[in-house]
């Protein structure tokens, strides 16, 4: 079976080899039957890939540790599924995870495109197809999955105890998902510069796949957090490591990305700025894996393995070069054909948007890098941790929350005074107002007094913008309000899909500006029977349960939580130790209300004495981080659901596009 | 401006004095312990934050160094001279370490800079309605056109 993997491996990369190739020749010579080799070999890659995976799969789940991999990641006592999750738990198995999902990507884009965009798919296969060389050739010569021990140990070490949750069995594979998803669009804008077809088909065409893998890559970011502030037992979600760096730096470009196309759809402008801001999310996403992989940057997320560092730094610099050469070469193309009608106008509000975007994802790259310049320039070591990311984003997001604000109330084309006065009138005001309640209550920090007027005033708008389009329909059409706003979301899923998101945002800024400013913690000794006060809660250690199997040793504090003299929970933190690892692991529990969480970390139990140390932090808001979340990825389906303006829009840029070509 | 507005204006401007008050105490140790990394290697934190061992034991030696009567700048210094630079969560305000403050803001401002004079330059020329695909005046009505009117009829359909 793993000589059959390693087979399946190679036979892979020769089809993808000539999957690339024939696509190229294909799209230069117009030679029908090279197109279509093409794309039946990329197809065959996908099999090919499909089949592979499926042979790694069983061997986790018949436990062959006489397979390196397996051995290093799977053990006999690990549950079924996490058998299956280890298949992404190394380096070698995340690489064939990641040109599984690009190869399965590459087959749906054939088959969508089977009738359509032709004169875009050759080049699309091509780039496509190269990406997945440049990968299968890592997975061959340097990381084989299947790679054998030469003899068969008893056991196989088994997964890291931490990583055994559900979260983050689906943790890497949503972010794969969104750094693979980016290929698409990223390989489309490619073709269409390879093909001269640079008008806005291939941007119409690819805005679910754009929208779908930013999605993910969020939803991998949430979860991230989500598993950090559950399992890590530091009270926090983010902490600014390189890899959760590498993650948002993408995501930030692909938002600006978002944006920025709806001006080349509208007005066809920015041409160049797409296809730039595209191509530097595809890079990121790549210097994602090379962070990861590298050991150029130490990170808790690294695989360190050295050698692959050097081959993806050479990728990097070939995409690099390839696609800016193409670039440059399409300039004469790229030119605008619209103009500015004013400078207040939301066109520029979009632009001073995507300046923040980009602003922030430089800065994030800036910090991440800033160590290894620092080293090169003066020959010191340092570090740039949270302190900085915190000081240099805060303003930089403030920001970028105000003109999340601001764009929708500016009119496309021109805004004049009068009409600025009178939409940002009631936002404003409400936003003032809840300075002023804020500072009452007794809020007297100025960074979280702006933050959260600015959360007022986005929702503000938001919700006005929801307002003002039921009204006006309401008045020419003489619904009702309720079937007139479903009406008007209906009718423009994408403007008010994007609306709700915005929302999500808000919500999960709230959270992190809540849980960030106003976070108690101390720590706190007890004996059985005794209390302690942790904020508004009064904690009582009442009992300790302990079990221990062939697995691990289980210890649990169980401690009763009031607030206002009433009962309200139950919690067990607690601590756990794994055997087969030797390590010892910090089991959190969480009061989790929509006000604050509670989060008790049992720190210490001294058997002797009977005294029980623990940690509080009591984190307000908290919940509105992973509520935004679920809002956000509502609002991005609202906007990827099939509408019928949208398809009539692309296939008007289709027909224009022909026509120019001819 | 309605009155209300006015008055909600006022109210902002007159509450801003009680930003002025005094910001709650903060214990020296976390001064200190919220600018030292924790190199544990499990994540990325200050030590303040950390909940390793390791962590701990820094957070006792800082707090026993701050009641030995050092001021938190001088245990810093301490950890530096020790550990070296790297033992700081972020870069100092210093020499070469500037750079690493400031190129995100200059950076963002230039960029700033240019994205206004361009915005100003493509606001001056006034804009015409490009024609959606160029054609001769007295080009015969291809089907193509035909199509494209009904597209465009469609989309309007939709919208309305």
């Amino acid at each position: 079976m793993p000589l059959f993997g390693s087979l399946c491996l190679i036979l892979a990369l020769i089809a993808a080899g000539w999957a690339l190739v024939a696509s190229a020749l294909g799209a230069l010579s117009r030679s029908r039957s090279l197109i279509t080799s093409g794309e039946r070999s990329s197809l065959a890659v996908t099999a090919l890939l499909a089949t592979a995976s499926g042979a790694l799969c069983f061997l986790f789940l018949n436990d062959r540790f006489d397979v390196e991999y397996v051995a290093s990641y799977s053990s006999r006592a690990m549950p079924i599924v996490f058998k299956v999750a280890a298949f992404w738990g190394g380096h070698a198995g995340s690489l064939l995870l990641w040109v599984l999902v690009l190869s399965s990507f590459s087959a749906i884009v054939i088959f969508q495109n089977r009738h359509q965009n032709r004169g875009l798919i050759p080049y699309v296969v091509a780039t496509l197809s190269g990406i997945t060389v440049f990968f299968l050739v890592l997975l061959n010569f340097t990381s084989n999955p299947f790679e054998l021990l030469g003899f068969t140990p008893p056991d196989g070490k088994g997964l890291n105890p931490q990583l055994q949750t559900p979260l983050m069995a689906i943790h890497p594979p949503c972010l794969y998902l969104g750094y693979v998803g980016v290929s698409v669009p990223f390989a489309f804008a490619m073709a269409a510069l390879l093909s001269g077809r640079v008008g806005d088909v291939w941007i119409r065409t690819t805005r679910r796949w754009t929208l779908f893998a930013w999605l993910f890559l969020g939803v991998g970011l949430l979860l991230g957090g989500y598993w950090a502030y559950i399992e890590l037992g530091w009270g926090g979600y983010w902490a600014w490591d390189p890899v959760e760096n590498a993650a948002l730096m993408p995501w930030l470009t692909a938002t600006a990305f978002l944006h920025s196309v709806m001006i080349q759809e509208k007005k066809r402008m920015l041409k160049i700025w797409n296809m730039s801001l595209i191509i530097l999310t595809f890079m990121l996403s790549i210097f994602g894996t090379f962070l990861t992989r590298s050991g150029v940057i130490s990170s808790v997320h690294a695989f360190a393995k050295s050698g692959v560092g050097t081959v993806l730094a050479i990728f990097l610099g070939a995409v690099a070069t390839f696609s800016l050469t193409v670039l440059v070469w399409r300039l004469p193309r790229l030119q605008s054909e619209g103009r500015l009608d004013s400078f207040v106008s939301r066109e520029s509000s979009f632009l001073f948007n995507n300046l923040l975007l980009v602003g922030i994802c430089f800065a994030v790259f800036w910090g991440t890098v800033f160590p290894v310049i620092s080293e090169a320039v003066r020959g010191v070591k340092i570090t740039v941790g949270p302190p900085f990311f915190n000081a240099v984003n805060f303003p930089l997001a403030m920001a970028l929350l105000a003109l999340t604000g601001i764009c929708p109330l500016i009119a496309w084309r021109r805004a004049s005074a009068v009409h600025l006065l009178r939409v940002f009138l009631y936002p404003a005001g409400l936003a003032m107002a809840a300075f002023f309640l804020l500072l009452i209550l007794g809020v007297r920090e100025l960074s979280p007094l702006v933050a959260f007027s600015l959360c007022t005033f986005v929702v503000g708008t938001v919700f006005y913008e929801f307002y003002r389009g039921s009204r006006a329909r309401q008045r020419s059409t003489g619904e009702s309000f309720l079937p007139a706003l479903s009406k008007l979301i209906g009718k423009n899923r994408r403007r008010y899909g994007g609306y709700t998101v915005h929302v999500g945002v808000v919500l999960i800024l709230l959270g992190v500006v809540g849980s960030s400013f106003f976070r108690q913690e101390s720590t706190f000794a007890l004996r059985r029977g005794e209390t302690a006060r942790a904020g508004a809660y009064t904690i009582r250690f009442q009992d300790t349960f302990s079990s221990s199997d062939a697995h691990m040793d289980q210890f649990e504090a169980v401690l009763g939580i009031a607030r206002d003299g009433k009962n309200v929970a139950i919690l067990k933190p607690g601590r756990n130790f794994y055997k087969s690892f030797n390590q010892p692991s910090t089991e959190v529990d969480i009061y989790s209300t929509l006000r604050e969480d509670l989060y008790l970390i049992l720190i210490d139990f001294d058997a002797q004495t009977g005294v029980a140390t623990f940690k509080y932090y009591v984190n307000p808001l908290v919940n509105w981080i992973w509520i935004g979340w679920i809002v956000l990825f509502a609002g991005t389906h609202v906007a990827v659901w099939p509408d019928p303006r949208e398809r009539a829009l692309l296939a008007r840029a289709r027909l224009i596009e022909e026509r120019t070509l001819a | 401006m309605p009155s209300a507005g006015r008055a909600l204006l006022a109210l902002f401007v007159l509450s801003l004095p009680l930003l002025a008050a005094a910001p709650s105490p903060v214990d020296p140790v976390d001064t200190v312990t919220s600018k030292i990394i924790c190199d544990c290697g499990c994540s990325n934190l200050t030590i303040k934050e950390c909940t390793c061992g390791k962590a701990d034991k820094v957070r006792a030696d800082v707090k026993a160094r701050l009641d030995s009567g050092q001021t938190p700048g001088q245990v810093l210094a301490a950890y530096v001279d020790e550990y070296g630079e790297q033992i700081l969560a972020a870069p100092t305000t210093k020499g070469f370490n500037l750079v690493g403050w400031i190129a995100p803001f200059a950076a963002l401002l230039v960029a700033a800079t240019f994205l206004v004079i361009v915005l100003r330059r493509w606001a001056r020329v006034p804009w015409q309605e490009a024609p959606l695909v160029p054609h001769a005046p007295d080009a015969p009505a291809a089907p193509d056109a035909s199509f494209l009117r009904r597209v465009e009829d469609d989309i309007q359909d939709v919208e309305r």
